[in-house]
């Protein structure tokens, strides 16, 4: 039977692994590479490394981080946050990258997507997509930690996203994100039906029973969880034990 | 004493991870570009990551082709990783078509997907690999069964069904996991991170 992969989400900001709530105050938690570590032996199928303030302040001093987090861990490895160029792109997969993430480089020229993917695989793209909510089954795309609105509709953006050569979405619901309040099931539905490539979705889980609610609603390749792993609420186990 | 690993850099692979899976199994590795030094190696590593295209235009750029064939030649164990093991066969139509080294006979074609019956490409994630009887692989027999994780788009096509040595199944396609012959070996997989099992997989492939 299919089960979705589980992928521990690790926000990271300078050095340290921080917390957000809908993407905003941040809040320290740990050492990166302690949790990478605990995690990789937890179980966890996957680890995702975001810089959330990378794209804020157009730096990269992300390599030696990721170098460090992600010692002594052997899961596959997604990195996200200022990568802007192709180098960016070769210098976070030599630091131990399998994938990278792109959200604010792809929306301001969509072209990167195509280049990425043509030199490394598009299974090595992932298009990281922030959703919030405006209306009534209707959700737009941000930037930034959810603080640029860009205009685009999320679905658009899934598609174009593909059309470029992506290789797997990333969808975070900003509306839900850091509130354990559950999945925004509505923006989730919409876009897996919608998505002909592996898509992670993060943002909202609180409880077990969230995760059969998703899973009886909707079809996802995997979900990104930071909140309930990083304050020890639940163990991996316990969560793959309910799918 | 402490085997010897070389691992091939062409700038396409995700050389730190296959690095660290390496020297957790206790062996000595180096990551290098440089010709004599990899007509010396003992243990021959390909990673791979990347288009088959750059890849291949790479392998010809650094002009490393007859130091690999001479590893092979005299009987030293070559591994290809994903991209590593695709660049191993004939040719591939990964955007465009490409010549590989044609070590294995076969082609790198891209893999079907099925929406409806959510079969997605790129394949990302765990499956069960199912291990062929071949003298090849006895030291590999514990790892039938076991899930590996799998990173591509593309699948390998061999033309000698006894170079097919292990596959996984994906909806009703049988798609290559493990290719070889002789002293060659390719894992479609990435066992350097499959978590333990990918180790404990590395370790026994330093049997060889």
């Amino acid at each position: 039977m299919f089960k979705p992969r589980i992928i521990a989400r690790l926000d990271i900001k300078g050095e340290y692994l921080i917390k957000s709530i809908n993407l905003e105050g941040l809040r320290k938690v740990g050492n990166p590479n302690e949790r990478a570590v605990k995690y990789f032996k937890d179980g966890a199928d996957e680890l995702l490394f975001m810089d959330c303030v990378a794209s804020l302040y157009g730096r990269n001093n992300l390599f030696d981080v990721i170098k460090k987090a992600a010692e002594n861990t052997f899961i596959p490895i997604t990195v996200g946050g200022g990568i802007r160029t192709l180098e960016d792109a070769r210098n976070i997969l030599n630091s131990g990258a399998d994938k990278v993430c792109i959200n604010t480089a792809a929306i301001k020229n969509p072209k990167i997507i195509t280049d990425l993917s043509k030199k490394f695989g598009s299974q090595c793209v992932v298009v990281s997509i922030e959703a919030k909510k405006k209306y009534n089954n209707n959700w737009e795309v941000y930037t930034h930690n959810g603080r640029e609105h860009t205009g685009l509709e999320v679905l658009e953006w899934v598609k174009k996203s593909i059309k470029m050569g992506a290789g797997e979405i990333l969808l975070t619901s900003i509306d839900n994100e850091g509130t354990g309040k559950g999945f925004d099931l509505d923006l989730i539905s919409k876009v897996s039906k919608a998505c002909s490539i592996p898509l992670i979705v993060s943002g909202g889980l609180g409880e077990l029973n969230h995760l059969q609610e998703l899973l009886k609603k909707t079809h996802v390749d995997g979900i990104a969880i930071a909140k309930v792993l990083h304050y020890n609420e639940y163990k991996i186990k316990d969560i793959k034990k309910k799918l | 004493m402490k085997k010897k690993i070389t691992i091939f850099d062409y700038d396409a692979g995700n050389n730190l991870s296959v690095y660290r899976a390496f020297k957790a199994c206790g062996a000595d590795v180096e990551i290098t570009d440089n010709l004599k030094k990899i007509k010396d190696s003992s243990y021959l590593v390909l990673p791979g990551d990347g288009a088959f295209g750059y890849a291949a235009s790479q392998f010809k750029k650094l002009e490393v082709i007859p130091s690999i064939q001479n590893h092979i030649k005299k009987g030293k164990p070559l591994l290809g990783i994903c991209l590593g093991m695709q660049i191993l066969c004939s040719k591939s139509e990964e955007f465009g078509s490409h010549q590989g080294l044609s070590i294995i006979k076969g082609k790198t074609v891209k893999i079907k997907s099925n929406i409806k019956k959510f079969l997605k490409v790129p394949v990302i994630g765990w499956h069960q690999i199912h291990i062929n009887e071949n003298n090849l692989l006895k030291k590999l027999k514990g790892h039938n069964k076991k899930k590996f994780y799998f990173l591509h788009s593309f699948m390998v096509k061999p033309v000698k069904k006894n170079e097919l040595l292990g596959y996984y199944n994906f909806g009703k396609e049988k798609i290559a996991a493990i290719i070889g012959k002789d002293n060659v070996l390719g894992f479609q997989f990435h066992p350097e991170k499959s978590g333990l099992e990918g180790i404990k997989l590395l370790k026994n492939f330093l049997k060889f």
